[in-house]
């Protein structure tokens, strides 16, 4: 195990190297090999994300930076470059995101990844002990006090639970993505010779929608549409 | 008589004077279509106003042309001083029919006069070869039959018996439904010559050539073109003579196939060319686009150029360079439309070539051209947009740098939630609890056990108290009730002792039983003849010391029980 993981920060540091002596293709490359074997974290994504831009590839720079905010949405650094990054987007479309969810992103999944998890397992253990006392104890007084904070611990077993489910979700599935091709067009139905609808360009995002085997349907202020899978990144 | 005459000569003198008067007259109240005709008003001062009237219908083709006169007559003595204003209109009517002209009216103050209205008849057309065979005008086509857009030509043939001196007038006919042009506009001198028709001789004169292109199909019309010309018949004798030609009608055909949505209506023979400036660019730089169309025939109908421009370019109107010429073949050159258009994103576009439809008259058929597609590849603008960036609320211009200390990775296997530990520990402490209670529960199910000890322990003194009641009853002589005293207490204890129920009860079970828990021979035994002596007391009565014995006995036998159940 031990070997791997310094294997894996021996390509973060050879990342990072690389980037700093401006050679940033192959910067690049050290973090896409670990993304490519499945390792994330928000400073992955965002020293990938500067190799994008440094390269000129927009549309995968914007995709880069939203990932590593959506591992942690308190990256200050990754904020600000995204937005920099979205200015320079054709379409510029104001990115609807609510400020209650990103709240609430920021204040329940920051605390790292099986932080939920842990206080699910514990209210339980104590869940459990009340339970024991409640139906054993012949004496009235620890019996209520044993419902009560029964109750209490129940409930957030039951939240900590959700929380760490949510969490989960949140980091796996993908619901959006970004356009990485410099302008595409957005049909009305999967297929090459479908009508054209609208047009979008890169850095663009957009929610995911129903999918087909090579095409995606996407959805953007209100216009939704069909495009080639290939065409986009998802977050 | 003499008083007549003298009183006709004092009013005509008196109305010499004083008299104003007005006189509408025509040169002709009969004319055919064309033929152009002259309105007169005289009146016989200059001070009063004078309206024309209404010629309705009627083409006023010249004038008012005003003169005035004035003379001087002296009669026996008398001078009179008249005068004369004229207004001359000349007119022509283009149809058929009768036509009014209104009366014309002179106001003198208070006074209106007016004029008599005059009705001229106009009758068909007069063509002239046949009305005068010394001067005539021919107006012919080159071509019999011809296409929409087809071009030919129209020319005016002068003919006269006299040499044409000079040339004062020409004016076209209308010609509603043609697009005409003069072939040689710049032209001062005429083509002359002569020409022998019906064995006269005339003179010749090329008067005009004109190419026209219809532009409906159908019946055209040229109407009949005017001249006035000067001839002379000899040196002195000198006059002008005004001619009209024939009307030259052409029957248009219409162009087969020419609802094809992309027709632009050009007729004739054309090419088309696209020219691209450059095919690598930067956003932000301008690109030129020339299409250029060449080609022969009406090249004057060609409506708008446009290109399908994609929307991530400024586009700007063409600038059109036109450089044609009317020949006999037709209108031909060449047609430039130059178009501008920016790129303001990078990728790569493609503008799909200009193409057109026309009919070709050569083959008779509707051709397609058309240019080759555009290709455009606008290269990404390195650097940042300054524009876009007013937006950003910050003095940094650049992004911010990569973090050198990186958190730590993970991946989605690391997730605790939902893995098997997780629901192991979830349900496991779960399940544990409920087996604890489970087993706590039982536990105290067997303080029901503890009842039962309890009880055991209990029973010896229960018994006992019955045992003595029942030696109370036994010497107060209720010796039949303290036997069933006795027996109930038999009964209970062994009920406690060995669980048995009464009806469970019978001399033999409990023998087993007391047997089955180790009781010796010899306290068995001892139940034994209580109880055989109990049984027999029922059918016959013992003694009252008898019953005494057996009760002692019982309580002996209860005490040794007692220490060993």
């Amino acid at each position: 195990m031990t070997t791997i993981a310094s294997a894996q920060s021996d390509a973060l540091s050879s990342g990072n190297a690389a980037y700093a002596a401006g050679n940033y293709a192959e910067a690049k490359d050290h973090y896409s090999r670990l993304v490519a074997d499945e390792k994330m974290s928000a400073s992955l994504f965002y020293n990938l994300g500067n190799c994008f831009y440094q390269l000129d590839e927009l549309g995968e720079a914007i995709w880069a930076y939203e990932r590593s905010l959506k591992i942690n949405p308190g990256h200050e650094n990754a904020r600000f470059n995204l937005a920099f990054a979205q200015k320079q987007t054709y379409d510029n479309l104001t990115p609807e995101s609510s400020d209650v969810l990103r709240w609430f992103r920021g204040t329940f999944f920051v605390l790292g990844l099986n932080f939920w998890s842990w206080i699910s397992i514990i209210s339980l253990l104590v869940f459990c002990i009340l339970l024991y006392f409640f139906f054993t104890t012949k004496n009235p007084k620890i019996k209520n006090y044993a419902l009560t904070f029964g109750f209490v611990f129940f409930g957030l077993l039951n939240a900590a639970g959700l929380l760490a489910m949510l969490h989960k979700q949140y980091i796996i599935e993908r619901h959006s993505a970004i356009i990485i091709e410099d302008s595409v067009i957005i049909r009305t139905s999967p297929s090459d010779t479908a009508k054209e609808a609208f047009n979008l360009h890169e850095g663009t995002k957009v929610d995911l929608e129903r999918s087909n085997e090579d095409w995606i349907e996407i959805s953007v202020n209100g216009n939704t549409g069909w495009v080639e899978k290939e065409a986009l990144l998802e977050i | 008589m003499k008083k007549a005459i003298i009183f006709i000569l004092i009013i005509s003198a008196v109305t010499g004077f004083s008299q104003r008067t007005i006189e509408a007259t025509v040169s002709s109240t009969s004319v055919t279509t064309y033929e152009r005709f002259n309105y007169e008003i005289t009146v016989n001062n200059n001070e009063c106003n004078v309206s024309p009237p209404n010629f309705g219908d009627l083409t006023i083709v010249g004038g008012p042309y005003t003169s005035q006169s004035s003379s001087f007559t002296s009669v026996n003595g008398q001078r009179t001083q008249s005068f004369e204003t004229k207004w001359t209109y000349t007119l022509e009517a283009k149809k058929k029919g009768n036509y009014t002209i209104s009366a014309a009216k002179m106001i003198c103050g208070d006074e209106t006069q007016e004029t008599e209205s005059i009705t001229i008849s106009v009758g068909g057309e007069s063509q002239q070869p046949s009305v005068d065979k010394d001067f005539f005008m021919r107006l012919s086509s080159n071509k019999s039959s011809v296409y929409e857009g087809e071009p030919f030509i129209a020319s005016l043939k002068y003919y006269s018996r006299l040499q044409p001196q000079s040339f004062e007038t020409l004016e076209l006919g209308d010609a509603t439904g043609i697009y005409r042009r003069d072939l040689n506009p710049d032209r001062t001198n005429f083509k002359t010559g002569t020409e022998i028709r019906n064995g006269v001789r005339y003179y010749t004169i090329e008067l005009r050539e004109e190419l026209c292109f219809a532009q409906r199909h159908g019946k055209v019309q040229l109407e009949p073109y005017f001249t006035s010309l000067i001839v002379s018949r000899d040196f002195f004798n000198r006059y002008r003579k005004e001619t009209y030609s024939n009307p030259l009608e052409m029957t248009i055909k219409k162009i087969p196939g020419s609802d094809h949505p992309d027709f632009n209506g050009l007729v004739g023979s054309f090419e088309v060319k696209g020219e691209l400036s450059h095919d690598q660019v930067k956003m932000g730089e301008a690109i030129d686009i020339t299409i250029s169309i060449e080609g022969n025939g009406n090249m004057h109908d060609l409506g708008n150029v446009a290109l399908d421009i994609p929307s991530e370019f400024d586009e700007f109107d063409p600038d059109i360079e036109e450089a044609t010429k009317a020949t006999r073949k037709g209108i031909g050159g060449k047609i430039t439309y130059n178009f501008v258009v920016i790129p303001k994103h990078y990728g790569s576009y493609t503008i799909p070539g200009y193409s057109f439809t026309y009919f070709d008259l050569e083959s008779e058929k509707m051709r397609t051209i058309q240019t080759q597609d555009f290709n455009i590849e606008v290269a990404k603008r390195r650097g940042v947009d300054i524009d876009r960036l007013q937006e950003v609320p910050s003095e940094e211009k650049s992004i911010r740098y990569i973090d050198e200390k990186a958190d730590a990775l993970f991946s989605t296997e690391d997730f605790f939630f939902g893995s098997w530990g997780y629901w192991f520990l979830i349900l496991g402490p779960f399940g544990i609890v409920l087996l604890l209670v489970f087993i706590k529960r039982k536990k105290e199910n067997r303080s029901d056990a503890e009842i039962q000890e309890l009880d055991k322990r209990q029973i010896l003194k229960k018994t006992k108290v019955k045992l003595n009641e029942a030696k109370t009853l036994l010497e107060s002589g209720d010796q039949s009730q303290a036997q069933r005293i006795l027996q109930i207490a038999l009964e209970e204890f062994f009920m406690t002792k060995l669980q048995m129920q009464r009806s469970e009860q019978s001399q033999n079970s409990i023998e087993s039983a007391l047997i089955n828990k180790g009781i010796t021979s010899e306290i068995i035994r001892q139940y034994r003849d209580i109880s055989t002596k109990l049984e027999m007391a029922q059918y016959a009565p013992i003694t009252n010391e008898n019953l005494s014995q057996t009760i002692t006995n019982a309580e002996n036998l209860f005490y040794e029980l007692d220490k060993n159940i």
